[in-house]
């Protein structure tokens, strides 16, 4: 009997641990879990980063096998929606505008703590504006800094922007071409290039200013626009558009001819950021409640921080030491993504202590 | 051969119980595992017509008219297909979209003027405007499987906006903005911009352009 006994709770445990393993299997497939215990990091960056990123998560993975790096693309303001108004987790967030993580993270708490969202952040990269175009596009012979924007007036020269209320590369393509007037002293630039919108582009000249009014609806007969940059980039490349105003990472990323525009023009140098802030492009529409619609012309600068509710901030730490440093620099190169060197912090006393090792050259 | 013990009846129905429970709760523990993997109660079902949601249409000549959700799914539906692509080309869907035409939505306040557009948006402060000529489809449309960098813009015969409140047969997940979300579709699986999908759709107005 008591062999009998045994043998029932034998059973019993078998049977126990049978529904245990099937009560545990689904749970297990849809994590997709199976037989990981690596940690994940998500990570939040900027569309015009996610080449560059992709490539860094995949080498710290390399580098690190008990990480498991997420990256997603989006838009610089919707990286942040994603955190402030969405209260999706991420452990790194990465903007193409380092001005947008004090304006809407600094001084806005998580939701029941005494926290703000973040308190520092640093400058790591920069980029360009200027023209991505392929050899087989129009005068592409003849096309130069001197006179780009008299080719791109052609009649027969299709060109592209992206749009300006969506993405941060078309609003500062309009930026360029009112720049340009001044550099060239030509005031027939911007209406010449960025010409045909109905209801039309206006610019107000407010002492030593200009505001570059873009209305509710953007339609231009002369200007090709989608919605973001990745798509001009495949008009580009069967012929549809000549010349499309890109960063000029993303460009070379996808193989196409860049061609650089004056340093005073393309919004890339520290030098010029009196000039560019002379610069402001004004939606009439607004696409964010939480957002004024109003961009100040200014260098890029790409910034990063660690929100401070990032559920594994260690992990981030790890991963963000690792992008700043030498194997990070090497991927950037790769992907013809300028770095400053060494990078900034706009508040080093708030930072992880482990980071601030990495603002000094 | 040795006789059952014969004790407490009580004793013994707890100690079956005692075997038993170990059986019981793992049962359980399935049953409950079973349901919050397949079934995502949290995403209901196509039948969930009683969310608490109001849904605000306003006229270019600022009438007024507020919808229950179960008011919109009493509408005459429309169904079409399509999806979107994110700024780095990440593909969502296509999917089978099942909504209310915004034409429809728009002729409870008066309709749509040659001029007019609609901005649709959504209890998280996003907006976004559509021109007269993008509700009736002049959208740029994609083929179904371009990668990031290689998509390709394709012609489409029929497009149209669809406040939508069921995808691929089930009512809409939180993510994918539940209970309702504009939809760019139409008679073929084709992609549009994601930033037109608005989430959480709670309002929609009628602007007269210029």
């Amino acid at each position: 009997m008591l062999r009998l006994r045994e043998t029932v709770r034998g059973k019993t445990a078998k049977i126990s641990i049978l529904l245990l393993l099937l009560a545990l299997l689904p749970l297990t497939v849809a994590n997709g879990a199976c037989g990981s215990s690596r940690t994940h990091i998500t990570v939040l960056c900027a569309g015009s980063l996610i080449v560059p990123f992709e490539k860094l998560a995949e080498e710290f993975e390399a580098a690190h096998p008990g990480f498991d790096v997420l990256v997603e693309g989006h838009g610089s303001i919707q990286v942040i929606r994603e955190v402030t108004e969405l209260h999706n987790e991420a452990d790194v967030m990465v903007v193409a505008d380092q001005s947008l993580l004090p304006m809407l993270m600094y001084g806005n708490k998580v939701p029941g703590s005494a926290d703000d969202y973040a308190n520092w952040y640093i400058r790591f990269a920069t980029n360009r504006l200027g023209l991505a175009y392929t050899s087989q596009s129009k005068y592409a012979a003849e096309i130069g800094s001197a006179n780009w924007y008299e080719v791109l007036s052609r009649p027969d020269v299709k060109v592209g922007i992206s749009d300006p209320r969506i993405d941060s590369c078309g609003y500062r393509a309009l930026m360029a071409c009112q720049l340009a007037e001044d550099y060239y002293t030509d005031d027939a630039v911007f209406e010449s290039v960025m010409g045909g919108f109905s209801p039309p582009l206006t610019v107000n000249e407010e002492s030593d200013s200009y505001v570059i009014l873009v209305p509710q609806a953007v339609n231009s007969t002369k200007v090709t626009v989608r919605g973001y940059s990745v798509q001009l980039i495949g008009l580009l490349e069967v012929g549809e558009l000549d010349y499309s105003f890109e960063y000029e990472s993303v460009a070379r990323q996808h193989g196409l001819e860049f061609l650089e525009l004056p340093a005073e023009i393309d919004l890339s140098s520290e030098g010029f950021a009196g000039l560019y802030s002379e610069v402001t492009v004004k939606m009439d529409f607004q696409r964010f409640a939480s957002i004024d619609p109003e961009f100040r012309g200014e260098p890029i600068r790409y910034a990063l921080t660690i929100p401070n509710n990032a559920p594994r901030p260690g992990a981030a730490i790890e991963f963000v030491e690792f992008l700043l440093g030498s194997d990070g620099q090497a991927v950037f190169a790769e992907s013809y993504q300028p770095t400053l060197v060494p990078p900034e912090a706009d508040n080093p006393a708030s930072m992880p202590a482990r980071l601030k090792s990495l603002l000094e050259e | 051969m040795t006789p059952e013990p014969t004790g407490d009846p009580r004793k013994a129905g707890a100690s079956r119980l005692r075997k038993v429970a170990p059986i019981l709760t793992l049962g359980l523990i399935c049953i409950v595992a079973a349901v919050l993997v397949y079934a995502h109660p949290w995403q209901g079902d196509a039948s969930e017509s009683d969310i608490e949601w109001s849904l605000t249409l306003v006229g270019s000549s600022g009438e007024n008219v507020t919808l229950s959700l179960k008011d919109i799914k009493a509408m005459e539906s429309a169904m079409s297909q399509g999806g979107f692509f994110t700024t780095t080309g990440v593909v969502h869907g296509p999917y089978d979209v099942k909504g209310v035409r915004i034409e429809d939505l728009c002729d409870l306040v008066g309709g749509l003027g040659p001029s007019d557009g609609v901005l649709v948006s959504a209890v998280d402060g996003y907006s976004a405007f559509f021109e007269h000529d993008e509700i009736g489809g002049n959208i740029s449309t994609y083929e179904y499987g371009a990668a990031a960098g290689d998509l390709k813009e394709v012609p489409h015969e029929n497009l149209w906006l669809t406040l939508m409140y069921e995808q691929d047969g089930k009512a809409l997940s939180d993510d994918d903005g539940k209970p309702l979300r504009l939809a760019v579709a139409g008679d073929d699986r084709l992609l549009t911009e994601g930033f037109r999908w608005v989430r959480w759709v709670d309002r929609i107005e009628v602007i007269t352009s210029g």
